[in-house]
């Protein structure tokens, strides 16, 4: 388990990380959420000792982290880079022989890995002659290169097309199925929601929630109804204790505010006619990270 | 294998196969081969010069003339043509570099002061003068040949003797140039390199895998081992050049030189390089490279020159002396004032103890400097800022002790 433990960053005056403290399990993939600004680069980039904190630790099963456990880290950092006039090959190679893989394991593990993420251009290409979704690529392959029991990846998906995304999605789920932890940070909340078992969302250098996908977006109080006579919903205007959020093709959105207002709803929908849907569903992501920073000030929990 | 090794693999392996080093390397081994070559086959090209003369020289004339000649530094023939204003057209032509009538004189295209056509016209002159006045005196034929020929006594040095002067000047202006442009070149690879990492954001990724201080050093070793590498090809041009013409090193330069020079040049470079680091990692955009630099450059430049000129006598002894002590001036002045004699054995080596101290202290600050400002990406960080920076103390970024 990666541990974050009441980190406290300040840069000229500003306030990066106000007590920051969350945990990422080993084995699932765990998404870093938060607008721009709220400090998921700086908790990042302090695992690898890149931002001198003004107090607080990071902890790796327990224990302080320092350059031998990072051997065992990998990292794509926020802003990419690589040698411009190296081989992709030569890249990895090299990345790995300072990770102390063996020359002989690393080079057959840096072509498995041109391999599995395709690419372009192959082992001799130039890193410079890469376009940007491939030199992407070839980043989460140097983050990789070594086996790494922490993997970390400050928005490993930006500049992604869809393609690349699902290569490297399946790449990730795959590393932690094999039981490493693997933390990234990402503004796609979508993607985040479909393969990251565990989130947490930190706004202005803070966590404001934290917990599973699944706790976390599971919501009694949301419903949707449909009535076919009256798809508009105009039967709902006379019910006490709830909020019309929103309509889409499945229905009307509403947010029950006490435990009877379903059965009220429900009972004005069969008097309007035919019911044709009635149900919990759950929140969006971006729903909930919507609503958590909002209010920064009140940290959460998801079960 | 060992992390700094592999750094430095990597720059060896980089750089060596790069086109622009290998490109730079081949004009400069052409350079180094003709800065040999070319004067001998220019000097015996032009061994002999004609004198044009208006009428057959006496056996006299001839040998006073030819002293003077051999006295500059000149080889001469004799050629004769019919009337004075021919043996004048020779000369402006070119095809003579003097004329002599023993009624008129001598005639030069141009008198200039340091011209060895004028120098040798003077000489001659001077000596046909003496020589005539002696035969009018009434003296006879072998009287004057004793006085042209005298057998003057032995002149004996009581300490072993060195090499030509000509060749030591020589070789202090090579160790001087060849200092500056390996110094200059290497030391600019070596800031390049770090602003290379800062600006191509590789720095993150190689910072998350190694320390600050193994990357350091592995860059700088790596680089000048490529240094050395380029100054013994350059060494082994000059070499064969040398051979080529059918002379050696050691028939040019004395003992001393030849292993003086690369240690100095160890030294210069391990001085130079540690300044050139520090000032790379202040710096994220190659354009501000130049100007963040200067201040390095300029007691590069400063040895240098003075080195190339200020030997020739524009610095009094005791002053080079003393500038030959100084950490950053020393590696172009001690090996170039050893050549030449101006400093002793005993100085150099005291030099490169100062230098070596000197060094090591910068490294210490220059390190510190390193791990404070290499992640400091954007605009360039002040002076102010980095030594503020390396001087702090607490954990350093990547988790080392300060």
């Amino acid at each position: 388990m990666l541990e974050f433990r009441q980190l406290v960053k300040t840069y000229a005056g500003k306030r990066a990380l106000d007590h920051m403290s969350f945990s990422v399990p080993a084995g699932e993939v765990f998404g870093f959420l938060g607008p721009n600004g709220a400090g998921k680069t700086t908790a990042m980039r302090s695992i690898f000792g890149l931002v001198e904190l003004d107090s607080g630790e990071v902890l790796y099963q327990e224990k302080g982290i320092g350059p031998t456990e990072r051997q065992r880290f990998g990292y794509m950092p926020e802003e990419r880079g690589l040698y411009p006039k190296m081989t992709v090959l030569d890249h990895l190679v090299y990345l790995a022989r300072l990770h102390d893989v063996s020359a002989a394991e690393s080079k057959k593990r840096a072509l498995a890995l041109i391999e599995k993420l395709e690419i372009s251009g192959g082992p001799g290409a130039k890193i410079e002659s890469l376009s940007l979704g491939n030199s992407q690529r070839a980043q989460v392959a140097a983050a990789l290169i070594h086996s790494p029991d922490v993997l970390v990846l400050d928005e490993p998906f930006s500049s992604l097309d869809p393609l690349s995304i699902d290569i490297v999605k399946e790449m990730l789920e795959d590393y932690a199925l094999q039981g490493a932890t693997v933390l990234f940070s990402s503004h796609q909340l979508e993607l985040v929601e479909d393969f990251c078992q565990s989130v947490a969302i930190a706004n202005l250098g803070r966590i404001v929630l934290s917990g599973r996908v699944d706790a976390l977006t599971e919501s009694e109080k949301l419903l949707v109804v449909s009535v076919k006579e009256d798809p508009a919903g105009a039967y709902l205007d006379g019910v006490d204790g709830i909020s019309r959020i929103g309509a889409d093709a499945g229905g009307q959105r509403i947010e029950v505010r006490d435990e009877n207002a379903a059965q009220r709803v429900l009972e004005a929908a069969m008097k309007a006619g035919t019911v044709m849907r009635f149900d919990h569903v759950r929140r969006s992501l971006v729903e909930v990270f919507r609503q958590a920073v909002a209010a920064p000030d009140t940290q959460q929990e998801g079960a | 294998m060992d992390r700094i090794a592999l750094i430095a693999l990597r720059e060896i392996r980089q750089r060596t196969a790069s086109r622009g080093f290998r490109v730079a390397t081949a004009v400069t081994m052409v350079a180094a081969i003709a800065y040999v070559v070319l004067p001998h086959v220019l000097a015996s090209r032009n061994t002999v010069k004609t004198v044009a003369i208006t009428s057959p020289v006496t056996a006299i004339e001839r040998h006073t003339l030819t002293s003077a000649a051999t006295a500059v530094g000149l080889r001469i023939d004799f050629r004769t043509y019919r009337t004075l204003e021919a043996a004048k057209a020779a000369v402006t032509s070119g095809a003579a570099i003097a004329a002599y009538d023993q009624s008129q004189g001598f005639f030069v295209k141009r008198i200039a002061a340091q011209d060895q056509a004028t120098l040798f016209a003077q000489r001659a002159a001077q000596e046909l003068g003496s020589v005539l006045a002696l035969q009018a005196a009434g003296l006879n034929s072998s009287q004057l040949q004793l006085i042209t020929h005298p057998n003057a006594p032995p002149v004996v040095g009581l300490t072993p003797a060195g090499k030509a002067s000509s060749s030591n000047t020589k070789a202090a202006a090579i160790a001087a140039v060849l200092m500056y442009i390996l110094l200059s070149q290497y030391g600019a690879w070596v800031m390049l390199g770090i602003i290379e990492e800062k600006s191509s954001r590789v720095i993150e990724v190689l910072l998350s895998a190694v320390t600050p201080r193994e990357l350091l050093v592995g860059k700088v070793a790596g680089i000048g081992a490529v240094a050395v590498i380029h100054a013994t090809a350059l060494v082994a041009a000059m070499t064969a050049g040398l051979y080529a013409i059918g002379s050696s090193p050691s028939a040019n330069l004395s003992g001393g030189v030849l292993w003086l020079a690369p240690l100095w040049f160890i030294l210069g470079y391990a001085f130079y390089c540690t300044l050139f680091a520090a000032v790379g990692s202040t710096v994220s955009r190659t354009e501000d490279a130049q100007a963040a630099s200067f201040p390095v450059a300029l007691p590069m430049l400063a040895g240098y020159i003075i080195a190339l000129f200020g030997l020739g006598g524009s610095f009094p002894d005791p002053l080079l002396k003393a500038l030959a002590l100084v950490p950053g001036l020393s590696p172009f002045l001690v090996p170039a004032m050893y050549a030449v004699g101006k400093v002793s054995g005993a100085e150099a080596v005291a030099s490169g103890l100062i230098s070596v101290a000197a060094t090591y202290s910068l490294a210490l600050v220059a390190a510190r400097i390193y791990r404070a400002s290499i992640l400091r990406i954007g605009s360039r960080v002040s002076w102010q800022e980095a030594v503020s920076g390396a001087l702090r103390r607490g954990r350093t970024p990547n988790g080392r002790a300060a």
